[in-house]
């Protein structure tokens, strides 16, 4: 009985990250959104995007197979809201859009719930959260946030080019 | 400090970095001599530059990588497909590898990997005009380690029977 207990344990054991094939979820909101992407994935499975109808707009969200949907709400001043990445401790990034037809603004939204509007160095521009570190490292647009600072606070800004993601060492 | 990944051989100049891993292995997309427009999935490594990922099968010449984790698995998207890239077995189709995908729907992208393997994107319908985000959860494969210690158990088994069992 040990010996088959052992086999099948030899069998099913998984090897971290590798497999024959996957298992897929479409996600699209709990009202059924006729639209939705996903954008980033922590390594507790979930995962950060937005769900959307055209026109009325869209509504970041993180999902995750135990708990369902968590949306990512703004004040309302905002008519949008979408998230592009998320920490292990469930910190998710992203932006939202201004009601007033103003450029986008990075926001973060914490595990409870709230939320976050980052100041940006230069307001008039478009800009959002694309990606967060273990650390609380945020990029979007041209520049980096330590978000574990309270105010959050602007590490790098760059005069020219575009920061998409940053690594867990800061990279 | 920042380092720049320059582009391939022959290219335009433009090269995007979307993601880097714990390892200073960066993905993204670059373009080269060949064709008029296209972009190449590339992988970076410090000391190492460019390595061009390939492509799925298709007419688009657009290959973009967008993630990478700790173990090097990579994905994105070629020739509007979803694909994963492995250093072992290159660039795969994951519309190929996923065993309960709905009927008229197509993983278009892979944006993202986790440590556990697990994929997000987006998938799309026939007709381009619904978007679906997904999530992707690896099936355990036995390891050929578990085959070698199922073999082992199986015979130590069959010898304790003896040749008297019925």
């Amino acid at each position: 009985m040990r010996i088959w207990l052992m086999v099948l344990l030899a069998l099913f054991w998984p090897r971290a990250g590798f497999s024959a094939g996957y298992t897929a979820v479409l996600l699209s909101g709990d009202t059924g959104f006729s639209s939705s992407e996903a954008l980033g994935v922590n390594s507790r499975g979930e995962v950060a995007g937005d769900a959307f109808d055209f026109p009325s707009g869209g509504v970041g969200f993180v999902w995750s197979a135990q708990s369902g949907y968590r949306y990512l709400t703004a004040n309302d001043s905002y008519s949008q809201t979408w998230g592009s990445g998320i920490t292990d401790e469930g910190v998710a990034v992203g932006g939202a859009v201004p009601v007033d037809g103003g450029s986008d603004r990075p926001f973060a939204w914490m595990p409870d719930g709230s939320s976050l509007e980052v100041p940006q160095p230069d307001p008039s521009y478009f800009s959002s959260l694309t990606a967060i570190n273990p650390a609380g490292l945020a990029v979007g647009g041209s520049t980096i946030w330590n978000l574990g600072t309270s105010p959050s606070s602007v590490v790098t800004h760059l005069t020219d080019g575009q920061i998409l993601g940053i690594g867990p060492s800061g990279a | 400090m920042g380092t720049d990944l320059g582009d391939f051989p022959g290219g335009q100049g433009i090269s995007v970095a979307y993601d880097v891993n714990r390892y200073s292995v960066v993905v993204g997309f670059g373009t080269d001599g060949t064709g008029c427009c296209g972009y190449q999935a590339f992988r970076w490594e410090p000391g190492k530059g460019l390595l061009n990922l390939g492509a799925l099968p298709g007419s688009y010449d657009d290959n973009r990588a967008y993630g990478i984790n700790d173990l090097g698995q990579i994905v994105g998207s070629s020739n509007n497909k979803a694909f994963i890239w492995t250093a072992a077995l290159g660039m795969r189709d994951l519309n190929s590898l996923v065993t309960n995908l709905p009927a008229g729907w197509t993983l278009q992208l892979a944006r993202d990997v986790n440590e556990a393997g697990q994929i997000v994107g987006t998938a799309i319908t026939a007709d381009g005009q619904t978007k679906r985000a997904f999530v992707l959860t690896p099936v355990p494969e036995p390891s050929l380690f578990a085959l070698v210690a199922a073999v082992g158990a199986f015979s130590v088994a069959l010898s304790r029977r003896g040749p008297g069992a019925p």
